[in-house]
């Protein structure tokens, strides 16, 4: 990335000859030159980045029809005619040249300091990056489990390859001033509401950047609302979930270099959807997905109601529950709200330390880390058995979430209740409540407000949000994406089943 | 957005905290209990301790004297190393004397105290409340409040706690009951009868069988069990499961009239072996038996009440449903000339496994 800088500083400057160009270019050691001898005995030179250009097709696909090609060169164009590859053009524009030289073509010349040349595209877009596409980060037990990778062309086969219809459009534009990186905007025409379309391309073609490195980057410039810690954009790695996004009228953005895909408008209830309640039956799905939000509850929760009602509301507890829990508590000197910020951010560091230690050490320290500290933690009574397991099961809890960025949301919502909770008990816990809520109703993504179809109730798109209601019943698509066209398929009862009393 | 963070924090620092009551720093109050010496109110207050304590230092019952019913816990205080915490008092005793006394004090302050709860039991005890309370001390916690719990839900004690004697108490036409307690055999509390006020003083004890036909006439759940010898010398026990119960008044102007009418059904679980009860006969026989016992005792409680000029069924409440210009006075006058109907119906629900 280091020569792109002086280049960009370059073409600023001087608009000038080739020759002053292959002069600052030639300062970085990754560009070379070298000449063969055509059947003529005249030189041909090549000018190119070697760590851009695949040395294959160098190897196979150019050099063998340059060197023991029959006719004579004379003029570019002769050698343009040999040449086997179609993405080729002859260009005397130094920041033409310059252009397409970082971006893995190859310049012909047949002189040293030439006027003008031939540009050949040989470049290798996935040197360097992995070709197997597990969706590691969002595995699912049973269905595909096809997974974007960082090379933008592939992903756009992919999804190519999944939608057949005329109607899948991908725009590109490039953005970032240093990094040039490829941004595609793909939309199912005559689904997606034009006006979404139309916010995104508006909102991606201002902003400006100077290296795009990831989609998640794009995420944070065109959001509604950047000092929100709930992400407006859904993000996924999973093909799967990005096919869903665009049949239902969403609008999707591809980063080269990232395999993450954004997606807007969202609502909070994409984040709980995961492909599994989709493969599986509907009553299976619908109770697994409750689940997913019972745990999101208990997690936000649990924490701030062990603080609040031990420090402040010894009246609430049952007779049953007094004795174990004075007695776990008699002899720690923390009060309730030091006691629990301790777990709490013992837990988050094991979070934070386990993601980095390599995997041989993780394990073992997984295991010293979670069981043996949390047991001598209590036998030394620096916290008491029961806040041990609460917060280890609200820990575990807060990953319930298929979205990796909505269970970070979550991790961290619940500190500040923990803090409100010490300070003002049950009306405290009520009060952060109630500011998470203020706050998620006037969130917007893309102009769809966030709690959509709980907040403006939308009765009949409710069918999706908290259970997964049958096949049979989800034939339209949500209205609050506001998309072209409501139906999405027909519902046909079996021929061959009666209905009589034979049958479950 | 950066704006009102600031505010709020400062807001915070304005407000600051509310006070703590950190859950192991407090003497959580079991039960309260008040007895009269000589003009005195002497408190005392039982709790436990969930943690472990030194052999040396047991637990002792906390006691107090003072003028009023909430200047016991002046002395309280001065005897324990954390505050005293009533949030979680479920029984409040008091000693008879203090009963025969009046209440008045003790239900005025409790009526104006949002922390006790409106679940707690009150009770009246033969014995020295302090007494009662030492020996509840030995039990696990919370052992007064599930004794006569137990007895509300399983025994033959109607429904009491301190919202429904408040109710009572400041209601026009309904005089209060509180359960009686005693020490039995020296070493266990036992639920004993009921205790009726007039006013604010206590004026009769009902026995355990009176205040089953009490129970039955009056609580909402009809279930207890009755035991009893007919003429014929048999002896007799039902468990009544539900039931439904129609009370009505007429004629409310001159002399008016109460219709109580009792649809029980019951499991016969002993009866004399001469019947068998696989006959209709029998139980027709049986049935009939059963029914003109509870009706004649339960009008002979009702007569005992008017004697005593108690009404802690609720007549009063009844009849200024139905008229207009009702008051206390005219009730006293009319009470005493009320006539009492019942009809008792007992059907039987099990009559045990046939031999």
């Amino acid at each position: 990335m280091g020569g792109h800088g002086s280049l960009r500083n370059f073409i600023k400057q001087k608009n000038d000859s080739i020759h002053d160009l292959f002069k600052e270019v030639s300062k970085s050691d990754d560009f070379y030159q070298f000449s063969t001898k055509s059947s003529n005995e005249l030189p041909i030179y090549f000018s190119y980045y070697k760590s851009l250009i695949d040395e294959k097709k160098i190897h196979h696909h150019l050099l063998p029809y340059i060197q023991s090609a029959e006719e004579v060169f004379t003029k570019l164009t002769d050698v343009m005619n040999a040449i086997p590859i179609e993405d080729r053009e002859i260009t005397s524009d130094p920041k033409v040249i310059i252009n397409k030289l970082t971006k893995g073509y190859i310049f012909i010349h047949l002189t040293i300091n030439p006027e003008k040349g031939i540009l050949v595209n040989l470049s290798n877009g996935t040197k360097g990056y992995r070709d197997f596409n597990n969706a590691e980060h969002e595995y699912s037990v049973i269905g595909p489990n096809v997974g974007f990778v960082e090379d933008l062309d592939t992903n756009l086969s992919l999804l190519r390859r999944h939608i057949i219809s005329k109607g899948l459009v991908f725009k590109e534009i490039t953005k970032g001033s240093l990094s040039n990186t490829r941004v595609v905007i793909g939309y199912i025409d005559g689904i997606a509401n034009p006006q979404h379309v139309q916010t995104m391309k508006q909102r991606l073609e201002d902003l400006d950047m100077d290296v795009i490195f990831d989609s998640s980057v794009l995420d944070q410039i065109i959001s509604d609302n950047t000092n929100t810690p709930f992400p407006l954009f859904m993000s996924t790695e999973r093909l799967d979930r990005t096919i869903y996004m665009l049949l239902l009228g969403q609008v999707i953005v591809i980063s080269d270099g990232s395999p993450y895909v954004i997606g807007g408008p969202t609502t909070i209830f994409n984040f709980f959807i995961s492909p599994e309640d989709y493969y599986s039956p509907w009553s299976v799905g619908s109770f697994f997905r409750l689940i997913r939000f019972i745990g999101v509850l208990f997690s936000i929760l649990a924490t701030p109601i062990y603080v609040a009602v031990l420090t402040h509301h010894y009246a609430i507890i049952p007779e049953d529950l007094l004795t174990p829990l004075i007695k776990s508590r008699a002899n720690v000197p923390f009060p309730p709200l030091l006691e629990a910020l301790f777990l709490e951010i013992t837990i988050e560091l094991l979070r934070e330390a386990g993601g980095r230690l390599p995997t041989k050490v993780g394990q073992t320290l997984g295991i010293v880390g979670g069981i043996v500290i949390g047991q001598a933690a209590v036998e030394a009574a620096l916290t008491s058995n029961i806040l041990l397991i609460i917060v280890a099961l609200a820990a575990l809890a807060s990953f319930t979430t298929p979205i990796f960025k909505m269970s970070n949301t979550i991790r961290i919502l619940r500190f500040p209740l923990i803090l409100l909770a010490a300070i003002w008990g049950g009306f405290g816990v009520t009060l952060g409540l109630t500011f998470i809520l203020c706050h998620l109703m006037r969130l917007k993504s893309l102009g769809t407000t966030y709690l959509t179809p709980l907040y403006p109730f939308r009765y009949r798109d409710l069918n999706d949000s908290f259970i997964r209601s049958s096949l049979s019943v989800t034939t339209k698509r949500f209205t609050f994406f506001r998309p072209l066209k409501l139906h999405r398929y027909n519902v046909k009862k079996h021929k061959d089943i009666e209905d009589d009393y034979n049958n479950e | 957005m950066m704006k009102l963070l600031k505010i709020l924090f400062v807001l915070f620092l304005i407000v600051g905290c509310s006070r703590n009551q950190i859950l192991e720093d407090l003497k959580i109050i079991e039960s309260l209990g008040y007895d009269l010496e000589e003009d005195k109110i002497k408190g005392s207050a039982s709790f436990h301790v969930h943690y472990d304590v030194p052999a040396g230092a047991p637990v002792k019952l906390l006691t107090a004297e003072s003028e009023t019913a909430n200047g016991i816990f002046t002395t309280f205080t001065q005897q324990v190393q954390h505050p005293v915490a009533i949030g979680k008092t479920r029984t409040i005793i008091m000693g008879q004397p203090f009963a025969n006394e009046g209440i008045k004090d003790l239900i005025d302050t409790l009526v104006r105290d949002p922390i006790v709860e409106s679940n707690a039991k009150m009770a009246i005890s033969k014995e020295e409340a302090a007494e009662v309370l030492n020996l509840s001390m030995k039990f696990p916690p919370y052992y007064l409040s599930d004794v006569i719990e137990q007895n509300i839900t399983y025994g033959n004690t109607p429904k009491t706690n301190v919202h429904t004697v408040l109710n009572q108490f400041y209601g026009a036409g309904q005089d209060v009951y509180l359960p009686v307690l005693t020490i039995y055999e020296s070493e266990k509390i036992m639920v004993d009868g009921l205790g009726i006020f007039k006013g604010d003083k206590l004026m009769m004890l009902l026995q355990d069988r009176e205040a089953f036909l009490f129970k039955i006439i009056k609580d909402k759940n009809i279930s207890g069990t009755y035991e009893f010898i007919s003429k014929q010398k048999e002896k007799i026990f039902l468990k009544i499961m539900y039931g439904k119960r129609k009370i009505s008044i007429k004629n409310t102007s001159q002399n008016p009239q109460v219709i109580i009418k009792l649809d029980l059904f019951a499991l016969i679980k002993d009866y004399p072996r001469s019947l068998d009860l696989s006959k209709s006969k029998d139980v027709k026989q049986l049935s009939k038996k059963i029914e003109k016992e509870l009706s004649t005792k339960i009008e002979r409680l009702l007569e005992e009440f008017k004697e005593r000029q108690v009404d802690p069924v609720g007549f009063g409440d009844l009849i200024r449903s139905e008229k207009r210009d009702w008051t206390q006075d005219s009730f006293n006058d009319q009470y005493p000339n009320l006539e009492f109907e019942i009809e008792t119906k007992v059907n039987f629900l099990q009559k045990g496994v046939e031999g």
